[in-house]
């Protein structure tokens, strides 16, 4: 018998594409969040987002019940039972977030992958993706924007494969995450045939129904405020922030009580007013139409592409239904009241996707319009808030030195690999 | 494919029936949840008023609005099963946003039946300052005698923040876009104790701009005027940043360690007149105490939903017909009821 060294066996562990990108992408995250550790300590505090979680166990309050959390059941008890479990222990989220960004990695890959087959692009769009700031802003706090990502990511990897009941449960699951990945019916209807779209529509409804069923039995005031409420915030930027006057409940500016009452309540409890913008409306007043221009100038040939490619092709190929399902996002982000840079994720990776699958100058643009944006978000968040401020610049500081590293390494490692 | 589509049909129809049995008792509670009731009431300082409510139930919200400037020490509420909800602002533990500073809000939340109940608020004196906790927790206490021309306030620290420190501001919301001749100027004295700093804080939408005016070493019994325009260094080292920016309001902030609450007694400020000037408009705030005043609340029941015998049965019926409906889509898509 012969037995392989143990370098051997490893070095095979790193032959598969899969492991290199988790790798990759585990490696440059956790390594950043590190140092960020080590250099200012007061940024990385995952459990001070925890503090609607420690007011309802301070006032006995209940989950959509009593109180309306800002995300709805899916998205929001796992942090809750841990909060719950562990007493709010930053351990115990960080594993949360790891393993969720792990599986949004893994369905990157397979999705990618699965669009083309080719080694060298599925890492480019695993490293482009995994370059997006807002990941690491995901990373600090205890939402559930990893776990959404990966169910609109399988999502769209069954309505590649025309698999629409799969997409009616995963844009389900994935409306009770974190409500945006909903939007994956979008392109689902256009691309299904009749008999496909009432499978996707009484399977959604049904799945949504008897996953909101505790609620709603209970109280569907409650529950349902938590989904209205994002139209109630106060605009952040884009199409919802150039209207003055358009308000509501940003949080920031409101009671933490506010979220005990009804959506219908809250609006005959205060008056309009337009001080109720997003904050960072007051700090940066043409902010909102250089995000909605960039934005527009993104969608708008993106837009243009995929109906002519539609139109050509009726009842499209797969590439085409993934244009559309990126372009139902990019809508729906572009002009949402509710964006802001997390919800940035999904976008992100969706266009990176496209390039990975197209490689042409449209994608790139894409891309680019949508980092640009992003920058702009992050820098209005680190401006607000100072740990996001640090994050920032000690990413900017630390990235060229890290890029440089990754790729030295990983590169190595291929090249060791094919000798 | 006749049998396909009239079964569905039936089913339709049903859940049209049920949602719409289920819409109208819904409809029917939005339209009476909210009860509002606005009196004036004359009050004096230190006095408890009571304000009637109409009949409450179980988990029923009794919402709270008063002017800022109003300063309620104490609210109860007979019979006494109501819970008051702390006051929390998200992640920031700075309430002082517009919206904040010209308006109090206070909720409670019933925890069983009544069929009359009473809201009963004790008052402070009237002030042209909103006084809010910007650190920690203070009781204050507005002194109707004191030095001449001066409001004066009893500090009592309750709760440090994690710093050890405790602040309270005496804000004049005050908002216009701050213009190059813009210039602050007023006294304030130190009547009893010691108080770790007194800044004043220039607040706009942006940012704040602090200016300390008295610190640890200010002995009791010191009088300062202080003058702040665009030429003035703030404690960040900045100085007339806030040219053009959108002013909220003027505060004074008083921060109180608890090394020094431990070995002075509460202290006393005395706040004097406040002069503002911005471009072509002065403004000066007498502060004046009023220990008898009118009182406009705004007090709201809102009812919170309790589940009929019949919504839960329209409930029900609805989660029977749309699997129902569900199932027989996807039978009949497989071809199983050709």
């Amino acid at each position: 018998m012969v037995v392989k060294p143990v370098s051997t066996s490893i070095l095979k562990v790193f032959e598969k594409p899969l492991t290199i990108s988790l790798f990759l992408a585990n490696g440059y995250v956790l390594t950043v969040i590190a140092l960020l550790s080590r250099l200012s300590p007061e940024t990385v505090n995952v459990t001070s987002w925890l503090y609607d979680d420690r007011y309802v166990e301070e006032t006995s309050l209940r989950y959509y019940i009593d109180f309306r959390p800002g995300y709805p059941s899916l998205g929001k008890l796992p942090i809750h039972l841990i909060y719950l479990y562990t007493g709010g222990s930053e351990l115990a989220v960080w594993i949360y977030n790891v393993l969720t960004f792990n599986l949004s990695v893994v369905i990157f890959y397979y999705l990618v992958e699965s669009l083309k087959r080719n080694r060298r692009s599925t890492l480019k769009a695993i490293v482009l993706y995994i370059f997006n700031p807002a990941l690491f802003i995901a990373f600090l706090q205890p939402h559930a924007d990893f776990l959404a990502l990966a169910l609109t990511l399988t999502g769209i990897y069954f309505l590649l494969r025309k698999r629409f009941g799969m997409v009616a449960l995963l844009s389900a699951l994935g409306f009770a995450t974190k409500i945006y990945p909903v939007f994956i019916l979008v392109p689902a209807m256009i691309v299904a045939n009749n008999r496909d779209r009432i499978i996707l529509v009484t399977a959604f409804v049904s799945m949504v129904w008897l996953l909101s069923l505790p609620f709603v039995i209970q109280d569907p005031f409650m529950y349902l405020s938590t989904f209205i409420h994002h139209l109630y915030r106060g605009p952040s930027e884009s199409i919802f922030a150039i209207l003055d006057g358009y308000y509501g409940h940003t949080g920031f500016v409101h009671p933490l009580f506010d979220a005990a009452i009804y959506y219908f309540q809250f609006t005959a409890v205060y008056q309009p007013s337009h001080d109720q913008h997003f904050y960072y409306a007051w700090r940066y007043p043409l902010l909102k139409y250089i995000a909605l221009s960039i934005q527009l100038a993104g969608l708008i040939p993106l837009f243009l592409y995929t109906m002519k490619n539609w139109l050509r092709k009726r009842h499209a190929n797969n590439e085409i239904s993934l244009y559309l399902s990126i372009l139902a996002f990019i809508a729906y982000l572009s002009l949402s009241p509710t964006q802001n840079i997390l919800v940035h994720i999904p976008a992100y990776a969706l266009a990176c996707i496209l390039l990975a699958s197209n490689q042409d100058k449209l994608s790139t643009l894409t891309l680019i319009l949508y980092a640009i944006t992003n920058g702009l978000h992050a820098m209005c968040w680190g401006l607000f808030y100072q740990y996001i401020e640090h994050v920032l610049t000690a990413i900017s500081n630390l990235r060229v030195f890290l890029v440089a590293l990754i790729y030295l390494s990983t590169f190595n490692l291929l090249e060791e690999l094919r000798a | 494919m006749k049998t396909h589509v009239i079964v569905s049909f039936i089913i339709l129809m049903m859940i049209a029936i049920a949602s719409l049995h289920t819409f109208i008792e819904l409809w029917y509670f939005i339209s009476n949840s909210t009860i509002r009731i606005a009196p004036a009431i004359s009050v004096s300082a230190g006095e408890i008023i009571s304000i009637e409510l109409p009949e409450i139930r179980k988990y029923d919200r009794i919402y709270l609005v008063v002017d800022g400037r109003v300063n309620v020490d104490e609210i109860n509420v007979t019979p006494v099963n109501v819970k008051q909800l702390p006051l929390r602002v998200e992640t920031s533990e700075h309430d002082v946003f517009p919206t904040l500073i010209s308006e109090k809000r206070y909720m409670l939340i019933a925890h069983e039946d009544f069929e009359k109940i009473c809201l009963q608020l004790r008052l402070q004196p009237l002030t042209p300052f909103v006084i809010k906790d910007i650190e920690g927790l203070q009781r204050f206490h507005i002194l109707s005698e004191c030095s001449s021309r001066m409001m004066c306030v009893e500090l009592s620290p309750i709760r440090f923040n994690s710093n050890n420190y405790t602040q309270i501001a005496f804000i004049y919301p005050f908002r216009q876009i701050i213009e190059p001749n813009f210039k602050i100027g007023g006294v304030i004295e130190l009547v009893r104790g010691r108080v770790d700093y007194i800044n004043i804080i220039v607040m706009t939408e942006k940012e704040w701009y602090a200016y300390k005016v008295v610190d640890v070493f200010t002995p009791p019994g010191t009088v300062i005027s202080y003058d702040i325009d665009a030429y003035s260094i703030d404690l960040s080292g900045r100085s007339g940043e806030f040219l053009g920016e959108n002013l909220i309001a003027i505060a004074i902030g008083v921060g109180i360690s608890n090394v020094l609450y431990e070995k002075y007694s509460s202290p006393v400020i005395g706040i004097g007149e406040l002069r503002i000037q911005n471009g072509d408009y002065t403004l000066r705030v007498e502060p004046a105490v009023q220990n008898s005043f009118t009182f406009n609340p705004e007090v709201y029941v809102l009812r919170k939903f309790q589940p009929s015998s019949s919504y839960l049965v329209s409930i029900i019926s609805l989660t029977v017909l749309i699997v129902s409906l569900a199932l027989f889509t996807a039978r009949v898509a497989r071809g199983g009821l050709d």
